[in-house]
């Protein structure tokens, strides 16, 4: 028998088939055929069962000193669990679809539009304590008085004590327009007052502000009011208000829409867009719409 | 709370991982060495109770060897040596061109079935360094941790089981 370890080294890969042992085929034959072989199946999740059964019944008999403290804990785990569950259920919730809005009256009376393509939801439980709302896309708000009263998006925050604004926050921008009374905006480190008529941009670690008359409440309007909009944010916008698909792929430009679109018409609104940025609009279907540029004018 | 106390074998989360590591590893382990899948079974877990009554004295990285201690450490008398009994994977490409000769085919049976026979000839701790080499492509380091010896007693027993299954594949 072999007695050096030159096979062993030869089936790992190391080194060569040794030249002074005989019966090369059949080692390579075991080589080949040994790397086939399988172990049978381990039924590693029953296993890991029986193992937390016997563990359960092995530790009832043993109480340990910290037990205590072990129930204190437990009880702990599930306070904090029903606090979690309570917040669940009693979590209200509002979702838009496009060319859809909704009106909201939330605990307090404060009235809230849901524009079109929109969630928002608070909690119904703890409303009284934090007078708080999420937001995704665009609302108008009537906050009723009282204590603070927030909007949280994904980018950034609005803190108001009781007025009329319009938060706007699709992209990575927070926009919001003030209609009354005071409303704190911040987004990150940022923060800015705004007061009636003056409309504020967030975005990226930038501010803008501008100061604008606006006849009406969006809640009493028959029309989208559109702010300080470049074309291809006003597209979408015109998407999502009216349901419809528009290929705008055709059209460069870099002015900017301020105005207002009729809701319920989406034909005026394509109207009103072609007038202002001097281009032509076909129609492909009722829901289908494609800018085709200027050559028409 | 000690910061030690947040890599601790006696939380669920970490014990659960060191199962999901290496329960199939003393598995198989166990099963190669002395072919009785119930045994091996129960070694595993008697080897995590006994890690788990012990969680407060093991730290996570001494977890493995402490395993493969207790399951090294089994009664060998309480269990019933078996032949062991493997499969081939299903579908493997031929060795060689000619493999629609059916004599080759048969040729090959054959050898697959002496194969199966001399390993279930093997010494335990042969055949256990071998098919964890073979099946589950550990290496001899790894296989020497499991059995706690050196790199250099495993290629021993590598290069003995090969000429012993040569032996026993001859004589067949």
């Amino acid at each position: 028998m072999e007695t050096k370890n030159t096979l062993a080294q030869w089936i790992d890969g190391q080194s060569d088939f040794p030249e002074d042992i005989q019966a090369r085929e059949i080692y390579e034959n075991i080589k080949h055929y040994s790397a086939q072989l399988e172990a049978p199946t381990f039924e590693k999740v029953k296993v890991f069962k029986t193992i937390k059964n016997t563990r359960a019944s092995k530790t009832q008999t043993r109480p340990s000193i910290k037990s205590y403290a072990f129930k204190i804990a437990a009880i702990l785990v599930l306070a904090a669990g029903l606090l979690v569950f309570l917040k669940a259920i009693t979590k209200a919730e509002f979702t838009t679809k496009v060319a859809q809005s909704q009106t909201i009256q939330l605990p307090d009376q404060s009235n809230v539009l849901l524009q079109p393509g929109s969630s928002l939801s608070y909690n119904d439980y703890f409303w009284f304590l934090n007078r708080e709302v999420k937001l995704e896309g665009e609302a108008f708000f009537e906050v009723a008085k009282g204590e603070t009263f927030t909007v949280k998006t994904a980018n950034g925050e609005v803190k108001v004590l009781g007025t009329k604004f319009n938060v706007k926050t699709f992209h990575d921008e927070l926009q919001v327009m003030c209609y009354e009374g005071r409303v704190e905006v911040s987004q990150n480190n940022l923060s800015d007052v705004i007061t009636p008529n003056e409309f504020i941009v967030l975005s990226g670690g930038e501010i803008s502000k501008e100061t604008l008359q606006l006849k009406e409440l969006p809640s009493k309007s028959g029309y989208f009011q559109i702010i300080n909009s470049n074309f291809d944010i006003l597209i979408k916008d015109v998407e999502r208000y009216y349901g419809v698909d528009i290929n705008s792929k055709q059209i460069e430009t870099n002015k900017s829409f301020t105005g207002q679109l009729p809701k319920n018409d989406v034909k005026k609104a394509l109207d009103i867009i072609s007038k202002t940025y001097q281009v032509r609009y076909n129609t492909i279907n009722e829901n289908n719409f494609i800018f085709v540029g200027d050559e028409g004018y | 709370m000690s910061l030690k106390s947040l890599s601790h074998v006696c939380q669920e989360k970490i014990y659960a991982s060191l199962f999901d590591k290496y329960a199939e590893d003393i598995n198989r382990f166990f099963f190669y060495k002395y072919g009785n899948k119930i045994a091996a079974e129960e070694a595993v877990q008697e080897a995590f109770i006994k890690l788990w009554e012990n969680c407060k004295n093991v730290p996570v990285e001494k977890a493995k060897s402490y395993l493969f201690t207790v399951a090294n450490n089994i009664s060998l008398n309480a269990i019933k040596h078996q032949k062991v009994v493997l499969r081939y994977a299903k579908e493997q490409p031929q060795k060689k061109e000619d493999q629609q000769d059916p004599a080759y085919k048969l040729e090959e049976e054959e050898f697959k079935q002496k194969l199966q026979r001399a390993i279930g000839e093997l010494k335990p701790k042969q055949r256990t360094t071998f098919l964890l080499h073979r099946i589950d492509g550990k290496t001899y380091k790894e296989i020497a941790e499991i059995e706690n010896v050196s790199i250099k007693a495993i290629e021993k027993r590598m290069s003995q089981a090969l000429a012993q299954l040569r032996q026993h594949i001859e004589q067949i």
